[in-house]
């Protein structure tokens, strides 16, 4: 489930966010207004937007409420558990305490704040960088370039991170012994470097998405800007630096936006890394915690309340970012 | 995105929709869109069973041919389905019998969703060995029927033994001294691999000790995998082998494990009933180089210990628990079709009537011609049965892993691991609302 | 791959050539300047001095990443346990390949070919209903005003923000209690919902359905629905098929919700049944080859479909 979020992440391929911006506001379509009534009267639009909304209600909606209800919920046993059945009673927000005083989930924050910290700007700037030589007249090979970078997007996020689990393992790997040679030691796998080996899975299966959404974004930049860049004489690098990167922002910034929701959903690869490291522990992300309490534990109260202090951590991140780019456009707007 | 923010709040006042699911969901009172099918017509009784040992269809097949009256219908699940099994009896879509990994068993026990068939199985009880029957007794009664058991023997390297001239030890002191020696004629050579990934490698030896990670007087469950009398001079062991550097810190299963065991770089593997089958498709190129003996002891002459396997259970779903537990007796025991499950589904059972059984007990050419599961057989037979199952004990064997990780890494004793462990399971249990000490 | 990069190659450069011509003829008949041309040779005569070098370097490092890496699964699905553990990632031991495929096809009645129809009928199938669903609700969003129009844009965003953690486990609460537990329909339906096509669906219909059309179409006295099934939805085609593709991807790629929701194997797709008998590969040892020879005989299909849509 969480590979999903994982995917649903950065999928827009002409999405920038200037177009999303369009939708939020939803503005009123280009002489519209006038005919608005006419329309009133016809049940189309109910009939179009029903499968969505009843789907939407259903499988998202109520399962969110349910979730927020279960959190101030909590199963009474008693003795030693064989007789006087099970009682599901009031909790209030003892959940929610319970949860803030596992330190093991509230490392975990940290953690994925620390990889979102890292791995976001370095898979970005990655992604960034492959889009901007592709699309520069520097790169001839453009079909071959993106294909390469784009492959590891076709093998799923679980194959992939068995694969470099062999990788990272001294005995068979490759890459150890090859280093070893040359007389450089690695561990992969050590408590020190384990969360960059898992960093490494994710920045090996995003770059190829984000730099086609970023890629996307150059793409709708009218060709006659660079022209003119060119006749007052900018380079291919003053014409990346000083047109391409502010104008293909909003792309950029959603691709983070969506890495940092990524980020705090982490859970395919390091649980995946985890049958060949102890290093990755039970609740190593927020997510494998609340997977590990709902059904290692079974104690769907509690999972729920840490999995709606997930989601709020996210929005509030989340909340961060549009703040910090909206304040970004402003600047830019000023200058 | 605050506009966001804001509409989502009046989406969620609008739906009233929501509300209604909310009580039908969350409260598991919702109708019953039940799987379990226990339907009578003209006293035919039908069963639902659903598990995951390979062709044990066979098996079910032989019993309905022979009970026409009680018709079983088996149903094929992952094992990873175990986990849902509780909350499918909840919604009342379960299976009537279910096979259930004995460690996550308990919690079904607890949570009350499996029946109490003592009245219909009490009588088997000198069928099975005692270790077995331990683990579907709780309270000092049956909640289901012991499937198949791990008594645990000793594989070792009988060339490299050989080539040292270092006697197989037969108790633990002789196990520590073959391990300083074989270390020493060989550097690259260990006695043993440490895995935190398996942690019960490290629990087996606790369990021979006549310790257990739960016990209870009758009204408490008192948690004792750090108890001092029965852990301390396992967890000291360990300890010394460790500092040592006789032992090869590897997680188990991973590429990096086999290439060691194929290169020659572990001498023995402690392990389970299951397990030469494992080592012969993994290091297929040392085919005769193996051999199996009892586990080392402090007596050097056992007990054993043993580390379980499945239990079938009878849900609160079925209305027809006689006649479920009359098949799960069946299935479990009977040579017939303990036949089936040993050969063609690989288990080792826990019923003694298995062990008699030549389907159980053929030798092997990998292992120079040995009957291996002569050892096996012996072991069990000879099992330790002190400790009982109980709650969480997923959730203590999980964090027993991060804890021997801990220990891996050089920053805490097998002692304190096992303390925390015990901090862990305690917690976990008074968070169902139980009672520990 | 390198075969693949002196194929396409010429013929890349060949039809970017031709853009590019194209393209400035446009210019310079629009802005009527000459220098430009000028501009632009004495422009590729500094570009293709040491950054050309440069780029390449990066690029052979690139696919020393991005490639090399898949290729070790091909390496490992030529050989057999015990070669897995003895020989070196990339060096070839006896190529089993054939016969490590035909283990995998047969190993428990070919259960791994049900797996690659059941993902077929989750991702394929189950991706042409959610980009159908997504394009409904999208149009009408853009063409329409109605009553909860601004709600139901307001939940799309905030739903962009719920981690699947949070509603995994109600969801097969849900499920349970509709029956639809361990059902293909079970697993097909949650996957329906996706937000993000919907929001795709309306920029879409935004940038390429000009309301004029929609007027005439009524005009001429053509319902709303035959509207958007013959006029509307071919000219968003090129929109629907984004979303199709991540929607394909992303129920590809799922595994929680399959896990939880179904108890058959018969039922898995090929995420989950890989990595179960990857899990059981400890018990059952015959599955660690297996399952490292279905995780690449998996992602064949899906190159190969990458690599035709990418013409």
């Amino acid at each position: 489930m969480t590979a999903t979020t994982r995917l649903a992440n950065p999928e827009s391929p002409s999405g920038s966010v200037s177009s999303v911006k369009s939708f939020n506001t939803a503005k009123p379509i280009q002489g519209a207004p006038e005919r608005k009534p006419r329309y009133r009267s016809t049940p189309a639009p109910y009939l179009f937007v029903a499968p969505f909304v009843l789907l939407f209600v259903v499988f998202m909606l109520a399962p969110m409420v349910v979730a927020i209800y279960q959190s101030f919920f909590t199963v009474k046993r008693s003795g030693l558990g064989f007789t006087g059945g099970r009682q599901t009673l009031f909790a209030g927000i003892s959940n929610y305490l319970t949860a803030f005083h596992d330190h093991e989930f509230m490392t975990s924050f940290l953690r994925v704040l620390m990889f979102g910290v890292i791995q976001v700007p370095i898979m970005i700037g990655l992604s960034l960088v492959f889009a901007l030589l592709i699309d520069s007249t520097l790169v001839k090979f453009k079909k071959t370039a993106q294909i390469i970078v784009f492959l590891p997007y076709s093998v799923p996020v679980v194959v992939a991170a068995i694969m470099w689990g062999f990788l990272y393992q001294p005995g068979v790997s490759p890459i150890v012994k090859g280093l070893k040679s040359i007389g450089v030691t690695v561990s992969f796998l050590s408590p020190q470097t384990v969360l960059w080996s898992v960093g490494n899975v994710t920045t090996w299966c995003w770059v190829g998405v984000n730099m086609v959404i970023i890629f996307a974004g150059l793409q709708s930049i009218p060709q006659d800007i660079y022209e003119a860049a060119r006749i007052d004489g900018a380079g291919e690098f003053r014409i990346a630096w000083s047109i391409k990167i502010p104008m293909v922002m909003p792309s950029l910034m959603l691709t983070v936006l969506f890495s940092i929701i990524g980020t705090i959903q982490l859970f395919n690869e390091p649980s995946v890394l985890q049958s060949i490291t102890g290093n990755v522990t039970a609740k190593y992300t927020p997510a494998m915690a609340v997977v590990n309490v709902t059904s290692q534990q079974n104690n769907q109260n509690l999972g729920a309340a840490m999995a709606v202090i997930t989601a709020l951590i996210t929005l509030v991140l989340s909340l961060i970012v549009s703040a910090i780019q909206q304040a970004a456009a402003k600047k830019e707007a000023r200058s | 995105m605050r506009f966001a923010a804001h509409r989502i709040t009046r989406v969620l006042a609008a739906s009233g929709v929501v509300a209604a699911l909310v009580m039908t969901s969350a409260c598991g009172t919702g109708s019953s869109t039940g799987g379990s099918s226990t339907s009578d017509s003209g006293g035919k009784v039908e069963l639902t069973f659903s598990g995951w040992v390979p062709n044990i269809e066979k098996a079910v097949d032989l019993w309905n041919q022979k009970n026409p009256n009680i018709q079983v219908k088996f149903t094929r699940v992952a094992s990873d389905a175990q986990l849902n099994f509780g909350t499918q009896i909840d919604a009342g879509s379960a299976p009537d019998i279910i096979q259930m990994d004995q460690y996550k068993f308990p919690n079904l026990v607890i949570d009350q969703q499996v029946q109490d068939i003592s009245q219909y199985v009490k009588d088997t009880k000198s069928d099975f060995i005692d270790s077995a029957w331990n683990v579907v007794t709780y309270g000092g009664n049956q909640y289901a029927v012991p499937q198949d058991s791990g008594p645990v023997a000793m594989m070792y390297r009988k060339d490299l033994f050989e080539q040292y001239g270092i006697e197989v030890p037969k108790t633990w002191d002789e196990y520590v001294a073959a391990a300083k020696k074989l270390h020493e004629a060989n550097p690259d050579v260990y006695i043993a691999q440490f895995s935190p990934n398996e942690e019960e490698m490290f629990v087996q030896d606790i369990y021979q000790a006549g310790g257990s990670y739960l016990d209870s007087d009758g009204e408490k469950w008192k948690v004792t995998i750090n108890d001092k009398k029965t852990t301390a001079k396992v967890a000291e062991r360990w300890q010394e082998l460790f500092d040592g550097g006789l032992l090869k810190t590897e997680q188990m299963w991973t590429p990096e494990y086999w290439s060691d065991v194929n290169a020659g770089k572990i001498a023995t593997i402690i392990r389970a009933s299951w397990f030469p089958v494992l080592l012969q498709e993994n290091a297929p190129d040392l085919s005769g180089k193996w051999a199996v003996a009892p586990t080392p002891s402090d007596s050097g002459d056992g007990p054993y210990a043993n580390t379980g396997g499945s239990v079938d259970a009878v849900t609160t779903l079925c209305k027809h628990p006689a006649e479920a537990a009359k098949f799960i007796t069946w299935l479990n025991s009977d040579p017939e079709s303990l036949k089936i499950l040993i050969s063609e589904g690989g288990l080792f059972p826990a019923a003694k009537a298995g062990y008699d059984l030549d389907e159980l007990n053929q030798a092997s050419d990998y292992f120079g011609g040995q009957k291996v599961n002569d050892v096996y057989i012996a072991a069990a037979k000879n099992v330790i049965s002190k400790g009982k199952m109980g709650p969480e004990l997923a959730t203590a064997s999980t964090s027993m892993r991060d804890e021997l990780t801990k220990v891996s890494n050089g920053e805490q004793t097998f002692a304190q691991a096992l303390d925390n462990d015990a901090a862990i399971l305690k917690k976990a249990i008074k968070s169902k609302g139980l009672e520990v000490e | 791959m390198s075969a693949a990069v002196s194929q396409t190659q010429p013929r890349d450069l060949k039809a970017m050539r031709v853009t590019k011509e194209t393209g400035a003829g446009v210019l310079r008949r629009k802005t009527g300047l000459r220098r430009s041309a000028q501009v632009k040779h004495g422009m590729a005569i500094k570009v293709s001095l040491w950054s050309r070098i440069l780029v390449w370097v990066v690029f052979i490092v690139a696919f020393f990443y991005f490639v090399v890496p898949a290729l070790w699964l091909f390496v490992a699905a030529t050989k057999n346990a015990g070669e897995l553990y003895t020989t070196g990632g990339f060096e070839f031991a006896h190529f089993r390949l054939w016969e490590n495929i035909r283990n995998l096809f047969t190993y428990r009645g070919g259960i791994f070919a049900r797996w690659i129809l059941n993902s077929v009928i989750y991702s394929g199938f189950g991706s042409v209903i959610t980009a159908l669903v997504s394009a409904m609700c999208g149009y009408a969003l853009y063409v329409y005003e109605f009553r909860g129009k601004k709600i139901i844009m307001g939940a799309l965003m905030a739903s962009l923000l719920i981690p699947a953690t949070v509603i995994a486990q109600p969801v097969y609460l849900l499920l349970i209690q509709l029956g639809l537990g361990n059902t293909m329909a079970g697993v097909l339906l949650p996957s329906f919902v996706y937000p993000f096509g919907v929001m795709l669906c309306y920029i879409t219909a935004q940038s390429s359905v000009p309301k004029e059309i929609i007027e005439a179409a009524r005009i001429d006295g053509a319902g709303e629905f035959r509207t958007f099934f013959r006029i509307s939805m071919p000219m968003m085609m090129t929109g629907l098929a984004t979303v199709f593709l991540f929607a394909f991807m992303q129920s590809w790629n799922s595994y929680m919700m399959p896990l939880m929701v179904l108890d058959d194997p018969n039922l898995y797709p090929v995420t989950v049944g890989l990595v179960d008998w990857r899990n059981q590969s400890s018990s059952v040892a015959a599955l660690g080859t297996l399952t490292i020879t279905g995780a690449f005989v998996s992602i064949i299909p899906l190159i190969l479909i990458f690599l035709a849509t990418q013409k």
